[in-house]
């Protein structure tokens, strides 16, 4: 049977075209004085990449290329520098939307800037779930209100009945059973799994259609990671809902998701199912990533694990020229260090950024 | 609800831990205990009357620059304390010339040959003789007033003043019809100052008027502060005490005016009952307490004014011998109130003789509502823009940054002097502008702490399920910010309440509000501190210091008891 | 005779709130070459665990009990004064937890690493920039570096510095807390070869602490796994990983997802107890899933179950 998302793939949910995030580099009096040009942190440089319903698109990288600011792209916490996030948005909020915000066949550009009331309707449909459970949820207030607030924000439910019924739901759903017991408790009365469970029930409670997850259990104990995992699956199980997972760990990534995107400075290098980019990765840097990944085998003590790739990750703010992967890529021709290698598709989805696969 | 309840009990819980809240939170109960029960403890009348109503002090005789009643408690000699004093013996007799008895019984004393002769004469020729000489004389009643006020003095300190209110005339003061006065103290140890020169020490008849001072000898009304007023009929002039003048004769006065007066004859003619029996003399440009010389032993220190304390009854008599014209109502004399002035009071008086009692304790209120309400809008303000200008960013919190900055920058106690000249004089308008000051210090430490908040996971989130700024700034940032403005808001009460002292002490208080700074602004201008009189300046500037106390107290009891479910 | 040798070891924090029972009757013993791996949750006493043995146990813990005897010497006995002169760094050193980013910013790399050589050994400046120069190479970077200022290193030439730091003296003893948790994977693989390299070329030994099993098989020849300030399973690496006896270990192995297998992956429901007031018993009981009426009364002991393999748990003996 194939995987689910090539059940639905129908048509892509999200489509994201060259998006780009550039913030600008706080310049010194020197600099301002001498009208040195302004500096960029090229957070996100131009990067495409579709999301269809019932998948879980992942984005891994190391620290600082740029999923984070990616993800707060999507959800809209992060005006992008350029570049386009076509959103198809479902039937219900598709029907309240005037024909004039519409760029393509059923596609709005999130990108662009929209009334406050689509903004507020589409902000519905795209939720986010943080890294660090300890600070997403205000300390000061009880469960039950952090789940009421996107209930009031939406005017969701008519009356205060109502709205215990839902948020009664969804705190179920997230398996934080019995839910009375969990509805009253401040944060600080929950342990990291649980809030965890909160943030995501938080999110589902507006029945969104795309959630970005940001390295939802890298701050969790290993012993209950599995379990949020396994809740992000159930809960797409029983719904229209496509994941945009973001992790630095590509065991989790190998583990949770259908496709995966290896991001270097700002930069989508590698894409494709994650079993061709696990067991048959293509570009340099991929390859390194997927070498250093330990595992727990006391076999390895013995051998010298080989990682290829030389340094570490330059600044954003000076991201090298050509190919931005070449100073530390063992394979760097001339020309890498010249022209930008363009994207191909090496394999019915798999697409690659790297000049090594282009062929003369 | 119940979360509420549960809040309050934590917060009273947490409080008995910090002790110097619970000591905080205990005077502020005491203190506004104090300003709403003002009018019981307090004459709410004095306030009313406190500035421009010179007449109500003077009403209420009170002593001038007087120090509290209690410092006797305290002090190993003690002090006479204000006191009404009773009134002696009176008497009030009228003779009616027209009746013949009575115009004998005056022929008796002006000329008691003529009397006799009269008396020898047979009734009818009596009477023409009689109604012969009724022509020539210019009155129709011969009326004689006596009053007397006791004084018993008990203390080491004799009373700074003697001081008698009362009602006096009708009296004609017109050539050829001579009026009488006698006015006498008697002491203790049987000394008796006749204080109207010219009148004998002996009163033998009451109906002679030799033996009285005549009331148009020059000075002496003016000396006795008895006023006149000039009334002119037909072509003559003269002089006339209407009818129910008010009186206020202070002995002390008196004396001072005599002793001043350089002339030893007329100071001898008072003082020398005295002097002749403590066998001294006043020398030349000695200083002389009055009261202390009239209640003092009559020994030789006398004068030096360390002779011991004549302890006993006073009893001062005051004479009158009037003669009324046909025509004219009779004269009259009633003492309203007689008075010891000596310590006075729970605090004492002002040099105007005002009770400060009852301003320190108006202050109270005043230092409240000025402090909360200065603090609490101006913490209100403060924290609002602070957060406003935090949470927008961008170009609005640029300006609304640099806004602040420029009036941060102000130089604000000449501004505020220069605005409270113009603006002033009213006490609200002193409010707004302490508040339009006030605010500013905050905005910087709350931006920060907004820029802080907003970093916050939980607000981005907030952000994500589509809340708006507003929701976010009143759900999330603005309850973080609470804990700091409540204790900022406690902390910001002693420097408004000081800066408003501050502007009353300048003078450009409102004058017709009492303030703690106003009563120390007049202390300022009365010399109290060269005049020792610390009981008009240490209340005021205690209860400044201890409204100040009680709130940085609470102050910090909030910051310390608030402020770790920051951090929680 | 082991290098050392740690007997009963207890370190409690004394709390507000209650004693936090951080490390609780810990006995273990390691040889020279050899190293050992400690695993455990967050909050579990690893850090403690190292505290303990160098007597920088943070107020308010304290040792509370047991014994720590390197090299013949009994650590607890010994003074704070003799501690610091004569053991730590010298024969004990430590890569703290996020020590890369408690460099002192305003000295460069070779002030600061000379000053422990001038302090413990006396030496003059020119010999330890010698010194120093060396023990660069010996972590894989330049010389260079040594006029450079911390922040102008990446995240792993810091982590490289703070192990030259550890090495500097020569030490016994190495004890890394958690030496790679911030770094990046590639960086972690090439910090892990390096640890690897110094395995090899020194023959001391080293406690390496991190709560990511997979680190610890990279390198540990011998594992001892911590629950709530107890270890409950101690032994080989390959005893450990390939046999593991203790409900919470297997539990753990499961709860790993690989990169080069798509094996289910399970949790463990629950979260590791308050040790302020620590379950009665077992301390795994609330969570696991063979628990026995035995486990909630009677607090199991580690039992030998095969040789050098020892497992506290009531399933075994
Ligand atoms: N608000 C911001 N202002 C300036 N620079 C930023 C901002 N947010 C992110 N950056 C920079 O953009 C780059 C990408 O950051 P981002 O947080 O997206 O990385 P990431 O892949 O999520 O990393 P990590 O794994 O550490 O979370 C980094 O160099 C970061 O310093
Ligand atoms: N200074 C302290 N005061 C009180 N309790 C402390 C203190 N330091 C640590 N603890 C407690 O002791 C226990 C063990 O902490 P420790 O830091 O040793 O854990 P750890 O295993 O190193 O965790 P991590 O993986 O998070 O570093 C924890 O429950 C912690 O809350
Ligand atoms: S383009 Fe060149 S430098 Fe870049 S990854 Fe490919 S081979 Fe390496
Ligand atoms: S002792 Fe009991 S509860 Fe503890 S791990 Fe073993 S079986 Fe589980
Ligand atoms: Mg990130
Ligand atoms: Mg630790």
């Amino acid at each position: 049977m194939p995987p689910i998302w090539v059940r639905r793939m129908a048509e892509p949910v999200v489509k994201v075209r060259d998006l780009m995030k550039y913030f600008p580099l706080r310049r010194g009096l020197k600099e301002i004085i001498t009208m040195k040009p302004k500096r960029f942190v090229r957070a996100v440089d131009g990067i495409s990449f579709d999301m269809h319903i019932g998948e879980v698109f992942c984005l891994v990288g190391e620290s600082g290329c740029g999923k984070t600011t990616t993800g707060r792209l999507i959800t809209r916490l992060l005006e992008p520098t350029g570049g386009h996030i076509y959103y198809k948005p479902s039937r219900e909020v598709a029907s309240q939307i005037s024909e004039k915000c519409f760029v393509e066949d059923g596609y709005v550009d999130l990108a662009q800037k929209l009334p406050k009331h689509v903004d507020k309707l589409l902000r519905r449909e795209i939720q986010i779930v943080f890294q660090d459970p300890f600070g997403s949820l205000d300390p000061r207030m009880k469960v039950y209100d952090i789940l009421k607030e996107p209930l009031i924000v939406h005017r969701i439910g008519s009356s205060e009945e109502e709205r215990r019924e839902i948020i009664y739901r969804a705190l179920s759903e997230v398996k934080l059973v019995p839910p009375e017991q969990f509805m009253n408790r401040y944060p600080h009365m929950l342990s990291g799994g649980q809030r965890q469970r909160v943030a995501f029930a938080r999110a589902m409670i507006l029945k969104p259609t795309v959630v970005v997850a940001d390295e939802p259990v890298s701050m969790l104990d290993v012993s209950i990671r599995a379990e949020i995992l396994q809740l992000m699956l159930d809960l797409q199980a029983n719904r229209d809902l496509a994941y945009l997972f973001i992790t630095h760990d590509l065991a989790v990534a190998n583990y949770l998701c259908t496709r995966i995107a290896v991001m270097y400075l700002g930069k989508i290098v590698e894409m494709g199912p994650t079993d061709e980019v696990i067991n048959n990765p293509q570009h340099p840097y991929t390859k390194a990533l997927i070498a250093a990944v330990p595992e727990p085998d006391p076999r390895n003590r013995f051998k010298i694990r080989e990682v290829p790739i030389k340094g570490e990750v330059p600044s954003a703010a000076a991201i090298p020229p050509g190919c931005r992967f070449h100073p530390r890529c063992p394979y760097a021709m001339d020309r890498c260090s010249k022209e930008e290698p363009p994207t191909l598709e090496v394999k019915p989805g798999h697409y690659v950024s790297c000049w090594l696969h282009v062929r003369k | 609800m119940s979360t509420q309840i549960e809040r309050v009990r934590w917060f009273l819980g947490e409080l008995k831990r910090v002790k110097s809240g619970l000591v905080g939170f205990i005077l502020l109960f005491i203190l506004i205990g104090v300003a709403l029960a003002f009018p019981l403890i307090a004459n709410p009348q004095d306030i009313a009357n406190w500035s421009g109503h010179g007449e109500y002090w003077d009403q209420k005789m009170l002593p001038k620059l007087a120090p509290p009643a209690w410092i006797n408690m305290f002090s190993s000699v003690k002090y006479a304390v204000t006191q009404d004093l009773s009134a002696g013996a009176g008497n009030y007799t009228v003779l009616d010339m027209q009746n013949d008895k009575d115009m004998l019984r005056y022929l008796d004393l002006m000329n008691p040959d003529v009397a006799k002769a009269l008396r020898q004469l047979p009734e009818d020729q009596r009477k023409t003789l009689l109604d012969n000489l009724r022509k020539n004389l210019h009155f129709r009643y011969l009326v004689y007033i006596e009053r007397s006020i006791v004084y018993d003095f008990k203390a080491d300190v004799p009373p700074s003043d003697i001081v008698i209110l009362s009602k006096i005339g009708p009296i004609i003061l017109r050539k050829g019809l001579v009026q009488g006065i006698n006015i006498q103290l008697v002491r203790p140890d049987g000394i008796t100052l006749t204080l109207t020169p010219g009148a004998s020490p002996n009163v033998t008849n009451p109906f002679n008027i030799n033996q009285y001072a005549d009331m148009m000898s020059p000075g002496l009304l003016i000396g006795l502060t008895i006023p006149t007023t000039v009334n002119t009929s037909g072509t003559e002039t003269y002089r006339v005490i209407v009818a129910n003048t008010t009186w206020r004769f202070s002995i002390r006065d008196y004396i001072s005016s005599v002793l001043n007066s350089r002339n030893p004859a007329l100071i001898n003619s008072v003082l020398g009952p005295i002097l002749k029996v403590a066998n001294v003399s006043i020398g030349e440009g000695v200083y002389i307490d009055p009261m202390v010389f009239l209640m003092s032993k009559a020994e030789k220190d006398i004068v030096a004014g360390t002779a011991p304390p004549l302890r006993g009854k006073y009893v001062l008599y005051i004479k009158f011998l009037i003669k009324v014209p046909e025509g004219y109502p009779k004269p009259v004399f009633k003492i309203e109130k007689a008075k010891a002035l000596g310590v006075y009071g729970l605090l004492g008086t002002d040099l105007q003789g005002r009770d400060l009692w009852p301003a320190f304790v108006y202050g109270v209120r005043w230092a409240l509502i000025i402090g909360l309400v200065v603090s609490v809008i101006s913490t209100f303000i403060g924290v609002m823009y602070g957060v406003i200008s935090g949470y927008l960013g961008g170009w609005t919190d640029v300006i609304m940054t640099r806004v602040a900055q420029i009036i941060y920058s102000l130089p604000v106690l000449p501004l505020l002097i220069i605005l409270a000249y113009f603006f002033g004089q009213n006490i609200w308008n002193i409010v707004w502008i302490l508040i339009a000051f006030g605010w500013v210090g905050l905005v910087f430490t709350v931006r920060s702490m907004v820029l802080q908040i907003k970093e916050n996971l939980y607000v981005e989130a907030a952000r994500a399920i589509g809340a708006s700024s507003w929701r976010i700034i009143f759900k999330h940032v603005f309850p973080q910010i609470l804990p700091y403005m409540f204790a900022s808001m406690a902390l910001s009460v002693p420097g408004a309440i000081l800066a408003e002292a501050g502007l009353s002490f300048l003078g450009l208080g409102d004058p017709n509000v009492v303030t703690w700074g106003k009563i120390l602004h007049d202390a300022q201008a009365g010399n109290a501190v060269l005049n020792g009189a610390w009981w008009w300046v240490i209340p005021p500037g205690l209860g400044i210091a201890v409204v100040g106390m009680t709130f940085v107290f609470i102050g910090y009891a909030l910051d310390r008891i608030l402020n770790p479910r920051l951090i929680r | 005779m082991a290098l050392l040798e740690v007997k009963e070891l207890r370190t409690y924090y004394y709390t507000l709130r209650g004693v936090v029972k951080a490390v609780d009757n810990v006995s273990f013993s390691l040889e020279r070459g050899e190293v050992l791996g400690i695993a455990g949750e967050s909050g579990c006493g690893k850090s403690t665990l190292a505290w303990a043995l160098l007597g920088l146990v943070p107020p308010p813990g304290r040792i509370a009990g047991g014994r720590i005897v390197l090299d013949g010497i009994e650590l607890t006995k010994l003074s704070e004064h003799d501690l610091r002169k004569k053991v730590r760094w010298k024969k004990v050193s430590m890569i703290f937890q996020g020590a890369m980013n408690a460099l002192t910013p305003v000295f460069t790399i070779e002030d600061q690493l000379a000053e422990p050589l001038m302090i413990h050994k006396g030496m003059h400046k020119n010999e330890a920039r010698e010194r120093i120069a060396q023990i660069l190479k010996a972590v894989g970077l330049d010389e260079t570096i040594m006029k450079r200022y911390p922040h102008e290193l990446s995240g792993g030439q810091k982590q490289r510095v703070i192990i030259a730091m550890a090495l500097l003296l020569n030490p016994d003893l190495v004890i890394a807390d958690e030496p790679t948790t911030a770094l990046d994977v590639i960086v972690q693989a090439q910090i892990m070869n390096l640890f690897k390299e110094i395995k090899k070329k020194y023959n001391m030994g080293m406690i390496f602490i991190t709560h990511d099993l997979s680190l610890i098989a990279e390198i540990a020849d011998k594992v001892a796994i911590m629950y709530a300030g107890k270890i409950v399973e101690i032994g080989s690496s390959d005893q450990v990983f390939g046999n593991p006896r203790h409900p919470y270990t297997q539990g753990l192995l499961r709860s790993i997802p690989r990169i080069r297998s798509k094996e289910k992956i399970t949790w463990i429901p629950g979260v590791p107890p308050d040790l302020v007031r620590p379950p009665p018993g077992c301390r795994f009981f609330p969570r696991c899933k063979y628990v026995k009426e035995q486990c909630r009364k009677e607090e199991p002991k580690l039992k030998e179950i095969e040789p050098g393999h020892f497992v506290a748990c009531h399933l075994y003996g």
